[in-house]
């Protein structure tokens, strides 16, 4: 087996208010595999995802490429682990899409010229180099989904962490999106209430609900398995290979009265 | 969600579009400064300046009206800092009003020297933004030494100030979708919670940006590229610029 990339053990965490966000967690996720990470909401996904780059920080161990996750080694942990936030705008904080994507580049202490490169093929990468110049905030949504990527492909990181990122696309954005997610070849953790995404990309599946992990396996074992998934608030509509299972018969439907 | 904008011209392209933005930064506050330094007897030097700012809007292509309507939006401000100045200088006195105060003639020059400079810097202030985009500005700022710290607030608020308007409309229209009967008490309770509710959105909308930020790498300086270059043009343009603005400074002395 190849030496896991990202290492949790018994990882535990409480927001300031008291609430049990991550309980115990443990977890090994290997390199250049694709892993969805899913759950009800409130389950500890994007918790998590703070945790693997130390932004939030609690009790127990996670370590990212051998390195722990400590103050001293986040600059080089959070140069190789790319967090794309749910929020563009958030995500999205410079004047303009060159400067946010230009941002980590520069933080990393590239070269002016290299860094140039890096931001050129990174909107390249996502469809977006005609938009170099523009404000970000007169870009349509899915536009900014992709510019969110660019601004963490450009600092070529090995690990990408996604939180919901086909939420509130449309059906083109999310198709256009997943094709992109597909053709980035490496580490990637997904997470996402979007269950046909993870049946399209990932191989594996992380399951957590309420800060617990459930299972992780790989991803038909834990697709079909429909009791599972529903035990924990989630549901497949359409099944890799089965039948449209959430159109119910006519006579099942409701009608009113 | 409709989008305003600070400057919303500046995508065009004139001659004074093209210019560096340093060379402009540098043209409009000698200007502003030449402005604010003529005393306020001389009218026919305040023309000038008036006459030189319009031959600027209309070569720079932008619509003169809109040009007037937006300098006309700061005047009120201009006013009300000037309001007391007529009845606050001692001199001849032009006009008396019953209750102890007059008006002076001294008072009435001090108070028409404020609104003319005060305007005529609003107008340069408004050219100087519609000629250059918001970000090249703060980069031609940051390029002549003012404090990073004061760049980087701006820039935030130029990037944020339109994601709290959406934020501020949405809420409007969920309150109004759910307003049956309204009522002046009911407006300013609400309005007082909505107000606190923007607060509180905006503070986390600066939690969950300071992450993002943190994520790449940032450790509390930021770094910004910049591919400006001073041509000859430029140098030509500031130089014609300040024999323009000073000539006008030393005319009617």
């Amino acid at each position: 087996m190849q030496q896991p990339c990202i290492e949790v053990k018994g990882l535990n965490f409480n927001y300031p208010d008291g609430t049990k966000a991550l309980e115990d967690l443990n977890l090994e996720i290997e390199a250049g595999r694709t892993y969805g990470l899913i759950g009800p909401n409130g389950a500890g996904k994007s918790t998590f995802l703070l945790h693997v780059n130390g932004i939030l920080s609690g009790r127990g161990a996670i370590s990212v490429f051998g390195l722990p996750v400590l103050e001293k080694n986040l600059t080089s942990i959070r140069s190789q682990v790319g967090l794309v936030f749910q929020d563009p705008d958030s995500q999205l904080f410079m004047p303009t899409v060159f400067d946010d994507v230009a941002f980590g580049p520069l933080n990393m202490g590239m070269p002016v010229d290299k860094v140039r490169e890096a931001v050129v093929r990174a909107l390249e990468e996502v469809d977006m180099l005609p938009a170099i110049k523009r404000s970000s905030h007169h870009l349509s949504f899915g536009e900014k989904k992709r510019i969110c990527l660019a601004t963490v492909l450009s600092m070529s990181p090995k690990v990408l962490l996604l939180d919901e990122p086909t939420a509130n696309l449309d059906p083109k954005h999310r198709r256009q999106l997943i094709r992109l997610l597909e053709r980035l070849r490496i580490t990637k953790v997904i997470a996402t209430h979007d269950l046909e995404l993870v049946g399209e990309l990932c191989s594996r599946v992380i399951l957590l609900d309420q800060g617990r992990l459930i299972v992780e396996e790989t991803a038909d074992t834990v697709l079909s398995n429909t009791a599972l998934l529903e035990a924990h608030g989630l549901e497949m509509s359409v099944c890799p290979g089965r039948e449209r299972s959430g159109v119910l018969p006519d006579r099942e439907r409701f009608s009113p009265a | 969600m409709r989008h305003a904008f600070l400057d919303e011209h500046s995508r065009r392209d004139s001659l004074l579009h093209r210019r560096d933005p340093r060379a402009k930064i540098l043209a409009f506050v000698l200007l502003i400064l030449c402005i604010a330094l003529t005393p306020a007897y001389r009218f026919r030097t305040f023309g000038m300046y008036a006459f030189f700012l319009a031959g600027l809007v209309f070569a720079s292509g932008i619509p003169p009206l809109y040009a007037v309507r937006k300098s006309l939006t700061l005047v009120p401000f201009v006013l009300f800092a000037a309001f007391f100045l007529p009845f606050s200088r001692r001199g001849i006195v032009a006009l008396s009003i019953p209750g102890g105060l007059c008006v002076t003639y001294t008072g009435l020059l001090t108070f028409w020297g404020v609104v003319v400079k005060g305007y005529l810097s609003i107008v340069s202030m408004i050219l100087l933004v519609n000629t250059t985009e918001f970000p090249d500005l703060l980069k031609g700022f940051e390029q002549l030494k003012i404090p990073r710290l004061f760049i980087t607030i701006i820039s935030f608020m130029y990037r944020y100030v339109f994601v709290i308007e959406d934020e501020l409309e949405k809420m409007t229209a969920a309150k109004r979708s759910r307003t049956i009967r309204p009522g002046l008490r009911l407006e300013t309770r609400t309005l007082s919670n909505m107000v606190g509710m923007l607060f509180i959105r905006s503070y986390e909308r600066a939690e969950a940006v300071y992450a993002a930020m943190c994520c790449r790498g940032y450790s509390g300086r930021i770094h910004t590229l910049h591919d400006f270059s001073l041509t000859k043009v430029d140098r030509y343009f500031l130089g014609f610029f300040l024999v323009i603005v000073v000539t006008i400074a030393h005319s009617g002395a």
